[in-house]
C-alpha cells in the first residue's frame, strides 16, 4: 500500500470573522487508507460534514492541505475540482440523492454519461447484482422507497469505481432494517472489491460496520478506534461525552 | 399576510423587476398613443379656429376626392353663376391640383402626402406670414406645412412641374398652413391656370355674403343655379370637415399604436399569469403554513393581490415615462408624415393620461393574479406537510377548452380564406385559434420536446433539459404560448408580402409585354407625369409602341371607383390577354373595358350599358371589351376608359403610367438611359424602370413596410423572452437541491449552463413552431380574403426559417442569466436547500 486514499494535513476550517467566528475545523491531520472503510463520529457540530465536504472537494479550507491520493486539491480551480468530484469521488448524501426526472438507471449512469463515458457493463450488472436493485432500474425516485433510492444512490457511487466513497450519514433517513442492508452493501464493496468509504454517522451500529472510526470534537480529532463494535462504541461515546 | 407579501416583492428585486417589465411595454403603447392623440389633437384645434376667416361659402365639384388623385375642375362660367346671386358681396375663383417639386434640382421623393399647387391672389383663403403673394409666371408663395418640411425660406429658388415641364420659381412668401397634410404652393390665378392646364376651368370658388346672418338664404340661393356636379358648402361647416378629414390620417396613427398596445398587453398578460400561477405554485408550502397558522382564504388571495397590484402600480408609472417616450417618436414620424408646426409644441400631458395608464397596470396585473390567488387560497393546510411532488395533474380540461376555441377558429379562417365571410370573421378566428394553440401548447408541448430531443440526440445534459423542459406541461405550453402571439402575426404578414411580392412577379411576367414603364416619382403616383413626355418617347427608332393609361375616379352604377385607360391602338403590344370578348379597336368615346372576374361579378357582356358618373353627373357608357390578362390577376382596377376620353374631360390630368414596347432587339436598359437623356432635364418626375427594377423597387416597399411591422411586433416577442427569463428563473429556483446535487457528483458549470440554455431552446423552438403554424394557417386566410379566391399561396419559408433561428437565440439570449445563477450556485448551500 502506497499512498493513503484521502489526506488532510493540518485542516483548518474557520467560518466567519470577529464575534461570529467559528472554528469548524481546528489543525486536523487524518490519513484514510486505501479499502479501508472509515467511519467519523462526533457530537452534533463537531465539524464532521465540514471535513467530509473538504476532503470531498465539494468545500475549501482555511489553512492546512488536503489529498486524494498523491493530487493536493488545494489551490485546484472549479473545473478541476468538479471534474475530480465526477472521476475520483462517490457520494452517497443523507437523503435527496437522485434527479428527480431521472429512472434509476439514468441516475446510477449519470456521473459517467456527463464525463462522456459508458459504464462498464459487467461492472454495472455486478452492482446492481450487489445492491438487488435490477428490478427498479426504469423507476424513477418517487416510484421507490427511502431505501431503494439510497441503495440507487450507492449504485451510483460505486458505478464509476472512484477511488474514494463520501457518506454523510446515507443511513440516516432509513429505518433499522433498510439501513442495516445498505451498510452490509457497503462493506461487501469494501471486502470484495477494495473500495475505500469514508461515513459520517451519529449510530454506533452503523459504525460498527466500519474498520475504523475517527471521532471528532470541537472540530479536532480526539480519538480512533479500529475494528470497532456497537458496544465498544457507545462505551466510547459515554466517556467523550463525560 | 400584506407585510409578507410587500417584503416578498423586496426580496425577489429580480423576479418583480421582470414581471414589471413584462407589463410595462403595454401600458406605454396605451399612453403613449394618448399622449400623442391629445398633443396633436391640441394643436389641431388651435389651427382650425382660424381657418377660412372671411370666406362664408365655398363652391366646389362635387366629388369626395381629397387631396390626392385628379383634382375634378367645372367650367368658369360657373363664376357668373354665383357672382350675379343676391347677396354675395365678393367672389375668389381658384384653380388646384397636384404639383411635384424640385430643390436643387433634385426631385423630392419622399412618401408621405402630396403637394398642391394652388391660385391665390391675396384673398381670405391664407394669411401673409412673411413677403407676399406671389404674381407673375416666376414666383411662388408656399405655406408653413411646405415651408417647414421642405426647410424653405423666403428668396429659396424651387423647381415645380404640374402638366408641363419643370419651372423654376422664387419664393417670395409664406402663409399660415393647417399644420399637416398636404403643403401649398401658390401662384397667381394665370400662372396658375397654364400650369395646371385648367385654361377655362376652376376647381373651385371662394364666397363671401353681404350679411353673415343670411349665409343660409345665399347658400341655398346659389346651390339652386349651379349645374350638376358643383355644390355649395357652408365654409366653416367645410373646415371642420376638412379638420375631421386630417384628424382621420391621425387616427391611423393612433389605431396602430393601440393595435400594437393591445398585442403587448395580452402577451403581457400571458406572462404574468404563467409567473404568478409558477409563483404561488412554488410556494404552496409557505402557503399552507400561513393556513396552519390560522389565516383565512381571504387573507391568502389579499397577499397575493396586495402584492399584484403593487407591481401593476409600479408597471403604470414606469409605462407612463415609456409612454411619452413613444409619444415623442410618434409625434416624429407624424412628422415625417406630413404634420409639422404640430411638432412645435410640447407633448399634451392629461391627468386622465396617468390615471389610464396606472389602471392598465393595474388591472392587466390582478386579471393575471386573480385565478392563480384563487387557486393558491385552495391550498389545504394538510399541503403544509407534504414534501412529495404531486403527480402530474391530467391535461383533459386543456383538451376541452383548446378544442372549443380552435375547432370554430379553423372554420371561420377556412371560410375566410376562401373568401366566403368579411375578414373581421377571420380576424376572430385567428384570435380563437391563438388562445387555442395557447392552451394546447400544454398538451403538444411534452410530445414535441420529446420529439425534438429524439432528433437532436440525448446527450445527457440534453436528457435532463429536455426532462425539465416537459416537466411542467402547463408552464412549458403557457411560456411557449407567449412568444407564440409574436411570431404568429409576424409570419402571417410575410405571408401576405410573400403572395403580394409573388401576384406582382406574375403581373410583371406574364400581364405585361412592355419593356420599360414610366412612373411618377413624386410622393403620390397618382399625380402622374406630363403627357407632353408621350410624343418625345413615340418618336424615339426603338420605340415600337407606347401605351399611356391615366387615372379617373367615379362611379360605376351607382358605385364608386377607380377608372383606368388604355389606348385601344397599342394595347395589345403593351400586355398579354388570354381571352378577349369584343374589339380593342371599339374602345374609343364613351365606351367602357372591364375585366372578367368584375364582369362577371356585374353580369356585364359586350354591348351593354353601364351608367359612369366622371363628376358632372351618370351618363350611359357601353360595355366595348370584356378582357382577361394571361396571369392570373385580379386586377381591383377592373373597369378601363379610352385614354383619349380621360385626356378630353380632365385635361388638368397627368399621364399616370406609360408602357413602351421596344423594337425587336433593343437592349431595355441601353433604351432607358437613351429616353432618360430626352425628358429627364424637363421631366424629372418622370422615372423609366426596367421589369426588374420595378420589381426590385417593390421588394424595397416592401421590406420596408415589413421592417415597420417587425419592429413594433418585436416588443411583443420580446415581452415573450422575457417570460422565458422570468420562468427559467423559477425554475431554477424550484430545482435548487437538483442543481446542487448535479454539481457535487461531477457536472460542470457549462454543463449546468447548456442545460439551463437547452430548456430554454426546446421553449423557445416551440413557441415559434406553433407561432409559424398559426401564422402560416391564419396568413393564408389573410391572402385568401385579400387576394380572392384561387390566389396563389406561397409559404414563406424564409421567413419562417428566419423566425426559428431567430427563436433560437432568442432562447439562447433568454438563458443567459437563469443558466448564470443555475452554474453559479453554491454547491453546499444548495444540497442543504429546503
Ligand atoms: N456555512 C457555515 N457558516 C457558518 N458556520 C458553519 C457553516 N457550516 C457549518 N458551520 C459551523 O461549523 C461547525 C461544524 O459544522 P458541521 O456541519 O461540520 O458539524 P457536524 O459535525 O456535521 O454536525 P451535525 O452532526 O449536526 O451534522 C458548526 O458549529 C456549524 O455551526
Ligand atoms: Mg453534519
Amino acid at each position: 500500500m502506497t499512498s493513503p486514499a484521502a489526506r488532510a494535513v493540518s485542516a483548518t476550517k474557520i467560518y466567519g470573522q470577529g464575534d461570529t467566528k467559528v472554528t469548524a475545523l481546528n489543525d486536523v491531520s487524518v490519513d484514510f487508507a486505501r479499502g479501508e472503510f472509515t467511519a467519523i463520529m462526533g457530537p452534533s457540530g463537531s465539524g464532521k460534514s465540514t471535513l467530509m465536504h473538504c476532503l470531498a472537494a465539494l468545500d475549501d479550507l482555511t489553512e492546512g492541505s488536503v489529498y486524494l491520493g498523491d493530487v493536493e486539491l488545494t489551490g485546484m480551480g472549479d473545473r478541476e475540482l468538479t471534474e475530480l468530484r465526477r472521476d475520483k469521488i462517490g457520494f452517497i448524501f443523507q437523503s435527496f440523492n437522485l434527479i428527480p426526472t431521472l429512472t434509476a438507471k439514468e441516475n446510477i449512469v449519470l456521473p459517467a454519461s456527463i464525463a462522456g463515458r459508458t459504464t462498464n457493463k459487467e461492472w454495472f450488472d455486478q452492482v446492481i447484482g450487489i445492491l438487488g436493485i435490477g428490478d427498479r432500474l426504469g423507476h424513477r425516485p418517487s416510484e421507490m422507497s427511502g431505501g431503494q433510492q439510497q441503495r440507487v444512490a450507492a449504485a451510483r457511487a460505486l458505478a464509476s469505481r472512484p477511488e474514494i466513497i463520501f457518506g454523510d450519514e446515507p443511513s440516516g433517513n432509513l429505518d433499522s432494517k433498510s439501513g442495516a442492508e445498505l451498510l452490509g452493501f457497503m462493506r461487501q464493496a469494501v471486502d470484495e472489491h477494495g473500495q475505500t468509504i469514508v461515513m459520517v454517522t451519529h449510530d454506533a451500529i452503523s459504525a460498527s460496520y466500519a474498520d475504523r472510526i475517527v471521532f471528532l470534537a470541537d472540530g479536532k480529532i480526539v480519538d480512533e478506534m479500529l475494528e470497532p463494535t456497537a458496544e465498544k462504541v457507545l462505551d466510547r461515546i459515554k466517556t467523550l461525552e463525560a | 399576510m400584506i407585510r409578507a407579501a410587500i417584503r416578498g416583492i423586496w426580496e425577489h428585486k429580480l423576479r418583480t423587476l421582470l414581471l414589471v417589465l413584462s407589463i410595462v411595454a403595454g401600458v406605454s403603447f396605451v399612453a403613449g398613443s394618448l399622449i400623442f392623440t391629445d398633443t396633436i389633437g391640441g394643436s389641431f384645434e388651435a389651427i382650425f379656429d382660424g381657418a377660412f376667416e372671411g370666406i362664408d361659402i365655398q363652391v366646389t365639384p362635387d366629388v369626395d376626392q381629397g387631396f390626392s388623385s385628379v383634382q375634378p375642375a367645372f367650367d368658369a362660367s360657373v363664376l357668373d353663376l354665383v357672382e350675379t346671386t343676391p347677396g354675395v358681396k365678393e367672389t375668389w375663383p381658384a384653380v388646384a391640383g397636384l404639383v411635384n417639386l424640385t430643390i436643387d434640382g433634385e426631385p423630392v421623393s419622399v412618401q408621405g402626402p402630396p403637394n398642391i399647387g394652388i391660385s391665390w391672389e391675396g384673398d381670405p383663403t391664407f394669411q401673409v406670414l412673411e413677403g407676399r403673394p406671389a404674381s407673375g409666371p416666376t414666383e411662388v408663395a408656399i405655406d408653413t406645412v411646405a415651408r417647414d418640411r421642405f426647410e424653405l425660406s423666403v428668396g429659396d429658388q424651387v423647381g415645380l412641374a404640374a402638366t408641363g415641364a419643370l419651372t423654376e420659381y422664387t419664393v417670395v412668401g409664406i402663409v399660415n398652413g393647417l399644420g399637416a397634410g398636404p403643403g401649398f404652393f401658390t401662384f397667381d390665378l394665370a400662372t396658375a391656370t397654364a400650369a395646371l392646364n385648367l385654361d377655362g376651368l376652376y376647381t373651385g370658388i371662394n364666397v363671401s355674403v353681404e350679411d353673415p346672418t343670411a349665409i343660409e338664404a345665399v347658400l341655398e340661393a346659389i346651390s339652386n343655379r349651379l349645374p350638376e356636379g358643383v355644390v355649395a358648402l357652408d365654409a366653416q361647416a367645410a373646415a371642420e370637415e376638412q379638420a375631421a378629414v386630417l384628424k382621420e390620417a391621425l387616427g391611423f396613427f393612433q389605431t396602430v399604436l393601440l393595435v400594437f398596445a393591445g398585442i403587448s398587453v395580452v402577451v403581457g398578460v400571458f406572462v404574468v399569469y404563467n409567473a404568478f400561477r409558477t409563483v404561488l405554485g412554488q410556494r404552496t408550502r409557505e402557503l399552507a403554513l400561513f393556513r396552519v397558522l390560522g389565516a383565512t382564504k381571504r387573507q391568502v388571495t389579499t397577499s397575493v393581490l396586495v402584492e399584484a397590484s403593487v407591481i401593476g402600480l409600479l408597471s403604470g408609472l414606469i409605462g407612463l415615462a415609456g409612454g411619452v417616450a413613444l409619444a415623442s417618436a410618434a409625434k416624429f414620424g407624424f412628422s415625417l408624415f406630413g404634420g409639422s408646426g404640430l411638432a412645435d409644441g410640447g407633448l399634451v400631458f392629461q391627468p386622465s393620461t396617468f390615471v389610464t395608464a396606472l389602471s392598465v397596470g393595474l388591472i392587466v396585473t390582478l386579471v393575471s393574479a386573480v385565478l392563480p390567488a384563487i387557486r393558491a387560497s385552495r391550498v389545504s393546510p394538510m399541503a403544509a406537510l407534504m414534501t412529495v411532488d404531486k403527480p402530474p395533474r391530467k391535461l383533459t380540461k386543456q383538451l376541452v377548452v383548446g378544442t372549443l376555441f380552435g375547432l370554430p377558429g379553423v372554420v371561420l379562417l377556412i371560410l375566410t380564406g376562401l373568401d366566403r365571410i368579411p375578414l373581421w370573421a377571420g380576424a376572430a378566428g385567428a384570435l380563437g385559434l391563438l388562445l387555442s394553440a395557447y392552451v394546447f401548447g400544454a398538451v403538444i408541448g411534452r410530445p414535441f420536446i420529446r420529439v425534438v430531443a429524439r432528433v437532436l440526440g440525448n446527450a445527457p445534459v440534453r436528457k435532463i433539459a429536455t426532462d425539465n423542459a416537459a416537466r411542467s406541461p402547463r408552464r412549458t405550453g403557457a411560456t411557449a404560448g407567449a412568444l407564440m402571439f409574436g411570431v404568429a402575426l409576424v409570419v402571417a404578414v410575410s405571408v401576405i408580402v410573400v403572395v403580394t411580392q409573388d401576384t406582382a412577379t406574375a403581373v410583371l411576367e406574364d400581364a405585361i409585354a412592355s419593356e420599360l414603364i414610366i412612373q411618377s416619382s413624386g410622393p403620390d403616383p397618382t399625380a402622374g407625369f406630363s403627357a407632353e413626355i408621350v410624343p418625345i418617347v413615340r418618336g424615339l427608332d426603338t420605340v415600337a409602341a407606347v401605351q399611356t393609361t391615366r387615372f379617373a375616379q367615379g362611379s360605376l352604377n351607382g358605385e364608386d371607383t377607380f377608372f383606368g385607360s388604355f389606348e385601344p391602338e397599342t394595347v395589345e403590344q403593351a400586355f398579354k390577354f388570354a381571352e378577349v370578348d369584343g374589339n380593342w379597336a371599339d374602345l374609343v368615346g364613351q365606351t367602357v373595358a372591364v375585366q372578367r372576374t368584375q364582369a362577371e361579378e356585374l353580369g356585364l357582356s359586350v354591348g351593354d350599358e353601364v351608367s359612369i358618373d366622371l363628376g358632372s353627373g351618370p351618363e350611359p357608357w357601353k360595355v366595348a371589351v370584356v378582357w382577361d390578362y394571361a396571369a392570373a390577376v385580379d386586377d381591383t382596377q377592373g373597369f378601363y376608359l379610352p385614354t383619349s376620353t380621360l385626356a378630353d374631360r380632365f385635361p388638368q390630368a397627368n399621364v399616370v403610367a406609360a408602357y413602351i414596347t421596344l423594337v425587336d432587339g433593343v437592349d431595355p436598359n441601353t433604351a432607358k438611359v437613351s429616353i432618360e437623356k430626352l425628358i429627364s432635364a424637363d421631366y424629372p418626375f418622370a422615372q423609366v424602370t426596367t421589369q426588374e427594377e420595378l420589381l426590385a423597387d417593390l421588394q424595397t416597399q416592401l421590406l420596408g413596410l415589413l421592417s415597420v411591422v417587425f419592429v413594433l411586433l418585436a416588443m411583443s416577442i420580446f415581452i415573450a423572452l422575457l417570460g422565458i427569463v422570468l420562468i427559467l428563473l423559477l425554475s431554477v429556483f424550484e430545482r435548487t437541491r437538483e442543481l446542487g446535487l448535479l454539481r457535487a457528483i461531477g457536472a460542470t458549470r457549462k454543463q449546468v449552463r447548456a442545460m439551463i440554455r437547452w430548456e430554454a431552446v426546446f421553449v423557445s423552438i416551440l413557441g415559434a413552431l406553433m407561432g409559424a403554424a398559426v401564422g402560416t394557417f391564419a396568413g393564408w386566410s389573410l391572402a385568401g380574403s385579400i387576394f380572392g379566391e384561387g390566389f396563389n399561396f406561397v409559404v414563406p419559408w424564409l421567413w419562417i426559417g428566419t423566425g426559428l433561428l431567430a427563436a433560437i437565440v432568442a432562447g439562447v439570449l433568454a438563458a443567459i442569466l437563469p443558466a448564470r445563477r443555475a452554474a453559479n450556485l453554491n454547491i453546499l448551500e444548495a444540497i442543504a436547500y429546503e
